[in-house]
């Protein structure tokens, strides 16, 4: 089985976030998408870290994979959080990675000013002029100063911006190369220590 | 057989791709002279007509998986992690007549 396959049935290991209390946030935003390919292909893309070095230069400098074990992934990144300005400074956060249902995957991220960002990424497919399409809720929770919460949700949706332009190209291609029978190069089945990417 | 264009034109723009029903056709003029690939990146299918080409060797604009392409072969596998075996881009058949390049699709 790939890794991209994910079984209905979840082993009943990798739900640690559930212990991190985040009732403590006092700002959620929430950003929904609307994306005309199956929910196997946004996962790929959501599971996919090595794309992140590559195709979202703009908003990260690295994403380095730490540690995986089954549906949980520790990841370092490197982010551009001036990336509206363009300005080439990155700081490194690292980000705890989990797929807790096939159609649920969460993170929690360090800040770089401190403090926590807590991310669900809810996916619901339906089905619009016979084609499969798949509704994506984007949840964002942290706990910041009121006074720059205005701040924080242009920031997001900048942010989200960005980063879906570019994901929605690579999505609509990988959705018709696969319909189109491209089978992927095959895995090693002996699993490596990750020590970053070349 | 399909006339995709002429060795001239291919020779100025240096890269060329272009999907004929089915298929992704990636043309490269190489420093040993015309080469002709698929499209796709044989690790998950990325588009190599966007990737970064210099006459030698050609990177996939996903994961950096890159490729020798004069023989097709990978010289580095980039952000690719874990892979059996040796990737190698798929050659099409092609002729060139008249300075004109045909492709068998």
């Amino acid at each position: 089985m790939s890794k991209y396959e994910i079984p209905d049935e979840i082993p009943a290991f990798g739900h640690y976030l559930e212990k991190i209390n985040n009732q403590d946030c006092n700002f959620e935003y929430c950003e929904v998408m609307h994306a005309p390919f199956p929910i196997k292909i946004l996962r790929w893309n959501m599971t996919d870290f090595g794309h992140v070095n590559w195709v979202h230069r703009r908003c990260y400098h690295h994403c380095k994979v730490l540690v995986h074990t089954g549906r949980v992934t520790l990841l370092e990144y490197g982010v551009n959080q001036f990336f509206f300005l363009k300005l080439p400074i990155w700081f490194n956060t690292v980000m705890y990675h989990e797929i807790k249902t096939p159609n649920y995957i969460r993170h929690l991220s360090s800040s770089p000013l401190g403090g926590y960002t807590y991310t669900e990424m809810k996916m619901e497919e339906y089905i619009k002029n016979n084609k499969v399409w798949t509704r994506i809720d984007h949840i964002y929770k942290m706990r910041a100063s009121k006074f720059i919460h205005p701040f924080l949700r242009w920031f997001i949706r900048r942010w989200t911006d960005v980063l879906w332009k570019e994901d929605y190209a690579m999505l609509e291609r990988r959705n018709k190369v696969l319909n189109l029978g491209f089978k992927d190069h095959p895995e090693d089945t002996v699993v490596r220590a990750h020590d970053g990417f070349g | 057989m399909k006339i995709i264009l002429s060795v001239n034109e291919l020779k100025k723009i240096k890269k060329y791709c272009e999907w004929f029903g089915d298929q992704e056709v990636l043309l490269l003029y190489t420093e040993e002279g015309v080469r002709a690939y698929s499209g796709m990146c044989p690790h998950q299918g990325g588009p190599l007509g966007e990737g970064y080409f210099n006459g030698k060797s050609i990177l996939c604009p996903w994961h950096g998986c890159g490729f020798n392409a004069i023989n097709g072969k990978c010289i580095s596998y980039g952000a690719c992690l874990n892979l059996s075996g040796e990737m190698i881009l798929t050659p099409f058949p092609f002729i060139v007549k008249n300075g004109d390049i045909y492709v068998e699709i």
